[in-house]
């Protein structure tokens, strides 16, 4: 009879005897003592599952697997006020070990594995069943193992770890008090707690496991980063032999020519042969120019190596066009057209960088026109406080796929060249704060235009 | 002996015009081309004695050339000049049967008696 239905019975005995006048105080006496044990019941009922909710708590709480197993046996001790106690958890190639223990010299416990364990601890991991016993001396299932007589334990309780049908291990609690031994409610309140203690576990092998793939990742990601990075080293290695090779290259060339003219002048003047000086003027032309070629590759490549610090002045972007200009030796197949605009105001620059531009793309504009045309310089202000200069030809033009590529540091397309013309041409102009624009058609010609703020701000 | 006919493809103008200077000077027959293709078409039109091929060019590659030109003209002498290092393309243009390999800048007066050496003289200069 529940107790609900126990204070009806009272409640309609109280009315009869409203109605009566007499009843047997006996039948009463018995009710209310029925009463008192059923309440004193509920309380213990309502004690255990507010522990049982409060190692719940405890147990989620706890992440890491180790911590973990140390809460869960502290835990079950103190659930039915065991004496001592310890976890074994499966091992995943067979076999258990004992993960946590209290009061148990965990050496001891191992070495007792053979005797006292395999006949307790191993009847529970294979039946998956939990094992009470008040008295240990007198079952006949453990078959008096070495330790239990030495032990003098008098009770123990032993429950399987379970999660979602996975076997984990085991919970083992004893008592060699005479005092205290364990009942069916103990058993059954330390089942309850081993199933929630037995989804932490799970989670926490879970998080470990994650943790430890995310561990070989980090490590797979550190591997991958000093590969790229070696790549990246052996790419800049081999970089560095393409620029020596290439530089030696374009070094060699008017190396050659300037010896070839050495060579032909010293053969004209022993063969006595030296008497137009139309010829002394065209290989002086010819040495200089040469020298020029050498001495803006080495501008470029120098540009590259070191940075020096930008050395501002107020420049005449016109004038230093027009000696820029002087300084290019310019085939007589090709014209020059210049579209200058003469009010413009001086520019805060540096002006060796600027003549590094011109220079730079007038040389591309000329070679750009193997067959002769016209090479317009053009200079102008525009709105929004912007000099523009534009440096076009008549040549063959960049095809589109190209156009993007030309500013990388070390693309050519010239036989001749190490690809540096532009890459330092946009550094430069980026480096006033301004940009390059460059418009093309194949067969056509090209225009670069250099947009460079009046006000260089830094 | 008549002087020989030369024919010097390089894509370097300075380099065409100084070689031509200088061998027109020792009284050779001298013609220029500044690409592969326009030496492969000189010389479908004349023959040539010796031709100074440079090894790299824009288009045609030198080695593809010496190999065009040998095809046209098996006992042509080639001699080749290159700007780099000399390595497998130098190796290949001796195994396609140029006679002679010399880096730049080419020394002229080691050159000139590979040219006028009536008998082959084969090998790499100037390394």
């Amino acid at each position: 009879m529940d107790s609900l239905r126990k204070l009806q019975v009272l409640a309609a005995e109280f009315e009869r005897l409203g109605e009566q006048g007499v009843r047997s105080a006996k039948e009463m006496a018995e009710l209310v003592l029925s009463l008192q044990e059923d309440f004193r019941q509920l309380t213990r009922q309502r004690k255990e599952l507010s522990s049982l909710y409060e190692v719940a708590r405890d147990l989620t709480g706890a992440s890491e697997l180790g911590c973990l197993l140390e809460s869960i046996i502290d835990k079950a001790l103190e659930l039915v006020k065991a004496e001592r106690g310890f976890v074994v958890l499966a091992r995943p190639e067979g076999g258990y070990y004992v993960a946590a223990a209290r009061r148990f010299d965990s050496a001891a416990l191992d070495a007792q594995k053979e005797g006292f364990s395999s006949s307790l601890i191993e009847r529970v991991l294979q039946s998956r069943e939990p094992i009470l016993t008040t008295n240990v001396q007198a079952d006949e299932r453990f078959e008096l193992s070495q330790s239990i007589i030495l032990q003098d334990i008098r009770s123990v309780l032993a429950v399987p770890l379970i999660a979602r049908g996975e076997l984990l291990g085991a919970i083992y609690v004893d008592t060699r008090m005479e005092t205290r031994h364990f009942s069916e409610a103990d058993l059954r309140l330390l089942q309850m707690m081993a199933s929630q203690a037995a989804m932490a576990i799970r989670g926490a092998k879970l998080y470990e496991d994650l943790k430890e793939s995310n561990e070989q990742l980090q490590s797979t990601l550190e591997e991958l980063r000093e590969a790229q990075e070696q790549l990246i080293q052996a790419e800049r290695l081999a970089a560095v032999g393409r620029l020596a090779a290439s530089v030696a290259h374009e070094l060699r060339s008017p190396l050659m020519v300037m010896r070839n003219s050495l060579y032909y002048l010293e053969r004209l003047v022993s063969l006595g042969k030296l008497d137009n000086p139309e010829i002394l003027r065209r290989y002086f032309g010819k040495l200089d120019a040469e020298i020029e070629r050498q001495s803006k590759i080495i501008n470029d490549l120098l540009f590259f190596s070191r940075n020096r610090p930008r050395r501002l002045s107020d420049v005449d972007v016109n004038a230093l066009l027009e000696e820029t200009l002087l300084r290019v030796s310019m085939p007589e197949s090709i014209t020059v057209h210049k579209e200058l605009e003469p009010s413009l105001g001086p520019l805060r620059a540096d002006g060796d960088q600027l003549q590094q531009v011109f220079l730079n793309l007038i040389t591309n504009a000329v070679q750009a026109m193997p067959e002769g045309g016209v090479l317009t310089l053009r200079s102008r202000a525009e709105e929004g406080g912007y000099v523009v200069i534009e440096v076009s030809d008549t040549g063959v033009g960049i095809p589109e796929e190209n156009i993007d590529k030309l500013f990388e540091p070390f693309f050519t397309t010239k036989p001749s060249g190490i690809g540096l013309g532009l890459s330092v041409v946009q550094s430069i102009v980026e480096g006033h704060k301004g940009y390059v624009r460059v418009s093309s058609t194949p067969g056509e010609g090209t225009t670069f235009s250099v947009f460079l703020p009046l006000q260089l701000i830094g | 002996m008549s002087k020989p006919k030369i024919l010097v493809v390089d894509d370097d103008p300075g380099i065409c015009e100084t070689m031509m200077d200088i061998l027109m000077l020792e009284g050779y027959h001298v013609q220029v081309a500044s690409q592969g293709e326009e030496a492969i078409a000189k010389c479908r039109e004349e023959k040539y004695d010796v031709i100074l091929l440079d090894i790299r060019m824009p288009g045609l590659d030198g080695v593809e050339t010496l190999k065009e030109i040998k095809r046209i003209s098996p006992s042509v002498r080639v001699i080749m000049i290159t700007g780099y290092e000399v390595g497998e393309l130098a190796a290949r243009a001796m195994e396609e049967g140029a006679e002679a390999v010399f880096r730049k800048p080419l020394d002229v007066a080691t050159f000139l008696p590979v040219l006028l050496a009536s008998d082959d003289v084969s090998g790499i200069f100037g390394m």
